[in-house]
């Protein structure tokens, strides 16, 4: 390519340039490593196939694949040595920079590797909370570790991070792997020499400290206890590393006393969320039994699933954990409802909830009209590629369903968790704050949000 | 670059679709350049893949083609009669714009043109002879591209007008075009008042007879190097030919004045002078020569010529012989005057698309910004436009350099592949003319190629491999 006149500078926080293809951007910008792919799901493949052929990293946000696509992208990029993260990578941060829906998190020495964005999102976000930071934070996508995809991505990740000298403690999230895939995983795990906390909720915790992994059952728990490893790690002298038998034993009490003030938080937490549930359910009728969840996020809504079973029974989903709790129609909630608002889009093209709110907007009036239903549920994700304006969206919405039910002389309790920074550009603490103020009860973690919504129908319902 | 080395770069990053994406990384500092995809066309899939499984063959066809493109050294050789000098010209033949066209399904100015010649032939008196004539199929019709020739808007060549001889002296091809009529109501259009027929007279017995003695004193003239230098002074070489015409002037002036007497050599000069359009028949003729050079190119998917009847629009590749893949054409976007708008308009005519297959005309944009004053738009995008056209180019022809683009090169070789994929048509340059015949032009802008065309180009072509 000989001149290019629309070329901005790029790199000094302006608007980004422009190009008119993908060969021409990578002519436009010399040093190109990475392909962010967000296009309707039927051109996504080639799009994919085109970034790897020109040598670069790819991450796919877009959904709508086939998994016969997938696995010859896949199979492409290890060849290459290249990341194919996704499809339906929601989330990555990757030298600091968040990609995606990714939020602005602290850099720092702990590595993530997750099959879904939005927990990669809670983990990242509550360890730069924590005042620890990322060093990595790949998503290979959800199917990845299916038996069909085989874990491939994933695996490669743990690989990158447990090499990566930047990395120190390392994050894994998954649905539970199984079989292959798990040994794949596991494999991994046992050559690398760094830390691993596992977070495979409904999964066999006992296998994962079999093999010296740190198993989570929550995402809050998981992220604790990374960000107490990595505290614990940046404070280990290096010359207690040497090998002399006492400095090491030393150092193992400090390992476990930093992994069990994490445990200690989160049981103080679980008391005060059954005082919260008794305050709270007091301002519901008896007849308000059910909760509803309107989740933006796969692995929220499952872990919201995990956490609410055995305090209510079974959970109705479109994702349902359990396949007897599938919905009947996504359209209507039953009983206890926890919904994927983001799953399901046949070509991937349709608005992520996280960005668009408006079909959660329309389901909360709905769930107002309700008269069984006690506790709307939801998760926030805040982050630059995100909802730049999430209260003045969401707010006017709750005040409404309030409304709707003050007609009828009950409440409606609404409770959710922020995901995200100070440095997020919606800034967390200012959305928590503005929520608050309007009556919405702000939990720190998703898990806990569940929790608490779980505690209050069962006070309610008389569980 | 390896993971590990990924983890110590910095990150640079292309960001395809969703541009909130690119402008959050930017915004933060990262090194972003966002892609303004589009949807690739929706070709069939089987031919797409056999395409691309073969396309290192089709690329190196194509390089073949590309450079027998740029080896063209089209000259402006001399003039004689269509009939004459084209070859399979017959007195009942009339050649016309476009992939082929029956007389039943030709649009209001392609009629109006057609009837004009009949009656410049002596074939009939008027309209309703020529009706009763063209529908007893006494009288023939073939494309322009057929015969050597390219024609602007119906296009319409008979057989005692008088044609330019454009030479590729690398090849010794001969391609041909009418005279230009000017400015105001001419034949191209689907005019064919007495006004308009007497011009044509003019041309054959005062311009033609002027001219063809003038190129044989000056001898045959270089049109490639023409066509640098207007590139230089603004010429996109589809809609605005005032420097070439000037440069021709310049060049012609002294020849004319020599064989000619002295008041014919000031109407010859003057008629020139007057009409900024005198070079556009020669331009086309230059640009069809480079064109065919590549023609018969096997496996190639360079595109030799697009046209217009003003029903279809038709290209052919270099690849794939004499066949027209056709798509409905469109209505231009244009600027229009004397009242008309886009519903007034014909849908797009005429072979002068030959300028945008040759990597001229719209894909020159950026060289030429004083056209937006009657195409419409604005001198960024024109730049914009020359860019995003290079998108689906082989190459560049280094001879031609776009002074706006750092001296660039005109795109060269439209790759149907690289369209279809990219999901970006050819833009042109066009004329608009009015729907009814003896009308006229009624303004002036730009159209985009239908995608028709270009998905039945690769079925074909898959065919061929």
């Amino acid at each position: 390519m000989a001149s290019e006149t629309d070329a901005k500078p790029a790199g000094c926080g302006g608007a980004a340039a422009s190009a008119f293809s993908l060969e021409g951007a990578v002519a436009k910008l010399s040093g190109a490593n990475l392909a962010l792919i967000a296009v309707p799901g039927r051109f996504a493949a080639a799009a994919a196939d085109s970034a790897l052929d020109n040598g670069l990293h790819v991450m796919l946000f877009s959904g709508g694949v086939s998994l016969s696509d997938e696995t010859a992208l896949k199979r492409k990029a290890l060849d290459k040595g290249l990341l194919l993260m996704g499809p339906e990578c929601g989330a990555a941060v990757i030298n600091g920079s968040p990609l995606g829906l990714a939020n602005a998190v602290s850099r720092g020495s702990v590595g993530i590797v997750s099959s879904s964005a939005s927990g990669l999102q809670e983990i990242a976000s509550i360890i730069s909370n924590e005042g620890q930071g990322i060093s990595q934070a790949l998503c290979s996508g959800g199917r990845d570790m299916t038996r069909e995809a085989g874990g491939k991505m994933f695996a490669a990740g743990l690989r990158a991070l447990a090499q990566d000298e930047r990395t120190a403690v390392i994050v894994l999230v998954s649905k539970p792997p199984q079989g292959e895939v798990l040994e794949a995983v596991l494999e991994q795990a046992r050559e690398a020499a760094k830390p691993i906390v596992a977070v495979f909720p409904g999964g066999d915790a006992d296998a994962l400290e079999e093999e010296g992994i740190h198993a989570a059952a929550t995402l809050e728990e998981a992220a604790l206890k990374a960000a107490a490893l990595a505290r614990y790690q940046a404070a280990a002298a290096p010359e207690n590393h040497d090998g002399k038998s006492l400095a090491l034993a030393r150092e193992a009490n400090r390992y476990m006393m930093a992994l069990s003030a994490a445990g200690e938080r989160l049981r103080q937490a679980q008391t005060e969320i059954k005082r919260i549930a008794f305050d709270e359910a007091r301002k519901l009728h008896k007849y308000q039994k059910y909760l509803r969840g309107l989740y933006s996020g796969g692995a929220f809504c499952r872990e919201a699933q995990l956490l609410l079973e055995p305090l209510l029974g079974g959970v109705w989903s479109n994702a349902p954990v359990s396949p007897a709790f599938r919905m009947k129609d996504p359209l209507r909630s039953q009983e206890n409802t926890a919904l994927d608002m983001g799953a399901g889009a046949p070509g991937g093209d349709k608005p992520h909830p996280a960005i668009d709110f408006s079909a959660r907007l329309r389901r909360i009036a709905e769930e107002a009209r309700d008269p069984a239903a006690a506790v709307i549920l939801f998760d926030l994700r805040l982050g630059p590629g995100a909802n730049p304006h999430p209260l003045e969206d969401l707010l006017p919405a709750v005040k409404r369903a309030r409304e709707t039910a003050r007609c009828e002389e009950r409440d409606i309790l609404f409770i959710t968790s922020v995901t995200g920074t100070a440095q997020d550009p919606q800034n967390r603490a200012a959305v928590i704050a503005g929520l608050r103020e309007a009556g919405v009860i702000v939990m720190p973690s998703n898990a806990q949000a569940a929790s608490l919504a779980g505690h209050i129908i069962r006070i309610s319902g008389g569980i | 670059m390896s993971v590990a080395d990924l983890f110590k770069s910095q990150l640079k990053v292309v960001s395809v679709g969703h541009s909130a994406f690119a402008e959050n990384l930017a915004a933060a500092g990262v090194e972003t350049v966002s892609v303004a995809w589009r949807p690739p066309l929706d070709a069939d899939p089987q031919a797409m893949s056999k395409l691309r499984e073969r396309r290192a063959e089709i690329a190196a066809a194509n390089k073949a083609a590309l450079e027998k493109m740029l080896r063209a050294r089209p000259f402006l050789t001399g003039m004689d009669l269509a009939g004459e000098t084209i070859p399979g010209m017959r007195k009942n033949l009339l050649l016309h714009a476009g992939p082929p066209v029956a007389w039943e399904k030709m649009c209001g100015p392609m009629r109006g043109a057609a009837t004009g010649a009949l009656i410049y032939e002596g074939l009939a008196k008027n309209a309703e002879e020529v009706q009763a004539l063209a529908a007893s199929g006494a009288v023939e019709f073939s494309p322009c591209h057929a015969h050597g020739a390219a024609g602007p808007v119906a296009g319409i060549i008979s057989f005692s007008m008088p044609v330019f001889i454009v030479e590729n002296l690398e090849t010794g091809r001969k391609c041909f075009a009418a005279q230009s009529e000017g400015p105001g109501k001419t034949l191209r259009y689907g005019v064919y008042a007495p006004d308009v027929l007497e011009r044509l007279r003019w041309l054959e017995k005062t311009l033609y007879p002027a001219l063809k003695a003038a190129l044989a004193l000056s001898g045959p003239l270089d049109l490639k190097a023409i066509i640098a230098q207007a590139l230089q002074m603004g010429d996109e070489l589809h809609s605005r030919h005032r420097a070439a015409t000037s440069l021709l002037y310049r060049a012609l002036a002294p020849s004319i004045i020599r064989t000619c007497v002295p008041e014919t050599a000031a109407c010859a000069l003057e008629f020139i002078n007057g009409n900024d359009q005198f070079f556009s028949p020669i331009a086309m003729s230059a640009q069809k020569a480079v064109m065919d050079a590549a023609r018969g190119t096997e496996k190639s998917s360079i595109v030799v010529a697009m046209a217009k009847n003003g029903v279809d629009m038709g290209i052919q590749l270099a690849g794939t012989g004499e066949q027209w893949f056709t798509g409905p054409s469109p209505v231009p976007d244009a600027k229009f005057s004397g009242g008309y708008g886009r519903a007034d308009a014909n849908p797009d005519i005429g072979d002068s698309a030959i300028a945008e297959t040759c990597g001229l005309g719209a894909f020159a944009a950026a060289a030429a910004p004083a056209t937006v004053q009657f195409i419409g738009g604005t001198a960024a995008a024109m730049i914009s436009r020359t860019l995003e056209m290079r998108e689906i180019c082989a190459g560049e022809n280094p001879d031609w350099k776009i002074p706006q683009l750092e001296f660039g090169g005109t795109p060269a070789g439209i790759d149907i592949l690289r369209a279809i994929e990219k999901g970006i048509l050819p833009v042109m340059h066009t004329g608009a003319a009015h729907r009814e015949s003896g009308i006229g032009q009624i303004g002036a802008g730009v159209s985009a190629a239908p995608p028709e065309p270009f998905i039945k180009a690769a079925q074909a072509l898959a065919r061929e491999l």
